[in-house]
């Protein structure tokens, strides 16, 4: 008996309704989910970057296309590489997936990798209409704390100290104000400073130096660049203060990248020299 | 009725590589996430690296141990040399390179791109003065690990707005 053309087709209708069931199945059935998981966990235990930890996050998204995290993990090797176009694609890629996690985090790697403070105060406040009546807190710190750095880094001082005050008044009344990110009094007074609301500014820095328990090489440099010439020999004094905490370590700074408004120790000898010829000029 | 049995295999296979494709995926990692390809990068010829198996710097940037005199001065440096010759261009130039143990630069890969951070094509010249300038061999130590000078990664990101500097990252 012949079987027609048609027939066939009609089979092959069958099979593949069959075929693309299984895949959906596999797709949304818990024991992918729980397998994807199990995946990306051996992933993330293997060298970031490496072949097999690659293929391990490939796999775990080619079970559970929606194990966001495994699509995000595939991104962070690129990232800190330096291998920025790569990192767009696949950190898009996450932020598709679960925005309401990921846009906010891209925001803070747009600010803190690429120093995109226009792309990263849209996604912070993306995230504001993302989940109203929460504030994100990427890399674990409030949106509002990275929007004002972002700000600061964009020169719009205003902007940035609305949102270190809004940060600063939120986070006190909520934990108490030595529970505040002692680096967002800093951020607050630098700004102020390039306001040139330097009695204000100074409160800030003396702020840091309390929860810092009097070690802060940034608040001490700020401090005497406010004070060099209305009282160099003060400034001085607190340069000098400054430098040791520097060379002791207490300035502010983290891995991977260097930060907004970073110093070096040659900022504060540059200072260290405008200080001394000030004085040799009064003496 | 062999012929209709090929149309339905070949619409089939058709179907079951629609399925499969996390296979031609293993083909897209041939090396590590970062490794740079002597064949397609500059400075590649007579450079030589100490030990291939063991570059420092790909977890997370080293560039802080590496600039010479720190980050500030080869910003410094970099700000005295660079000379914006009305460029307009906008956009992000990545610099990735290895310093060997003997402190020589190579395996140089340059990506340029545009303010969205897709591939792009700023100025040749503008590129040009970057790369010769950020390969200055002054600008960085070699860089010691139990005693032993080792192999480093770098990666630099300038970002540039009508041809001015206004970043250097990381």
């Amino acid at each position: 008996m012949e079987i027609s053309l048609k027939s066939y087709l009609n089979y092959f209708c069958f099979i593949a309704f069959i075929i693309c069931y299984n895949c959906t199945e596999k797709i949304t059935s818990k024991e992918d989910k729980e397998l994807s998981a199990t995946i990306y966990i051996e992933a993330e235990r293997l060298v970031q970057g490496s072949i097999e930890s690659m293929l391990r996050l490939e796999k775990a998204i080619e079970i559970d296309p929606n194990n966001c995290d495994a699509i995000r993990e595939l991104s962070v090797a690129y990232l800190k590489r330096g291998l920025a176009h790569k990192w767009k694609l696949q950190f898009d890629k996450a932020v598709e997936c679960d925005p309401n996690i990921w846009q906010p985090m891209r925001g803070y790697l747009y600010l803190s990798f690429y120093r995109d403070y226009k792309n990263a105060i849209a996604d912070f406040n993306a995230s504001d209409t993302l989940t109203p009546n929460f504030i994100d807190a990427p890399q674990g710190q409030s949106v509002d704390y990275w929007r004002g750095i972002a700000y600061l880094g964009l020169k719009d001082y205003k902007n940035s100290l609305d949102f270190f005050n809004k940060y600063i008044t939120t986070e006190a009344k909520e934990w108490g104000e030595d529970m505040v990110e002692v680096t967002a009094f800093l951020y607050r007074g630098i700004a102020l400073f390039e306001n040139l609301n330097f009695e204000l500014a100074l409160k800030d820095f003396d702020k840091v130096l309390v929860y810092n328990r009097g070690n802060s090489a940034d608040a001490k440099y700020y401090k005497a660049l406010i004070l060099k010439d209305s009282n160099p020999i003060e400034a001085n004094h607190i340069l000098e203060s400054s430098i040791e905490d520097f060379k002791n370590g207490y300035y502010n700074q983290r891995d991977y990248v260097e930060i907004l408004k970073q110093i070096y120790l040659e900022d504060l000898l540059l200072l260290e020299q405008e200080l001394k010829e000030k004085l040799n000029l009064k003496s | 009725m062999l012929k209709n049995l090929g149309v339905l295999w070949f619409l089939l296979s058709i179907l079951m590589f629609g399925c499969g494709d996390a296979k031609e995926n293993e083909s897209r990692y041939k090396n590590r996430i970062g490794y740079i390809d002597p064949e397609t990068s500059r400075y590649s010829e007579n450079f030589k690296l100490c030990n291939e198996d063991s570059i420092t710097g790909y977890y997370s940037s080293y560039a802080p141990k590496i600039y010479k005199n720190h980050k500030y001065t080869f910003r410094k440096y970099i700000q005295e040399n660079y000379q914006n010759k009305d460029f307009k261009a906008t956009g992000f130039l990545n610099l990735r390179f290895h310093i060997n143990c003997e402190g020589q630069i190579g395996n140089l890969e340059v990506n340029e791109l545009n303010e969205n951070l897709e591939l792009s094509n700023l100025n040749d010249d503008l590129v040009a003065q970057l790369l010769q300038l950020s390969i200055h061999e002054d600008n960085w130590n070699s860089f010691q690990e139990e005693g032993i000078n080792s192999d480093i990664y770098m990666y630099l990101i300038f970002k540039i707005e009508n041809g001015n500097i206004l970043e250097i990252l990381p």
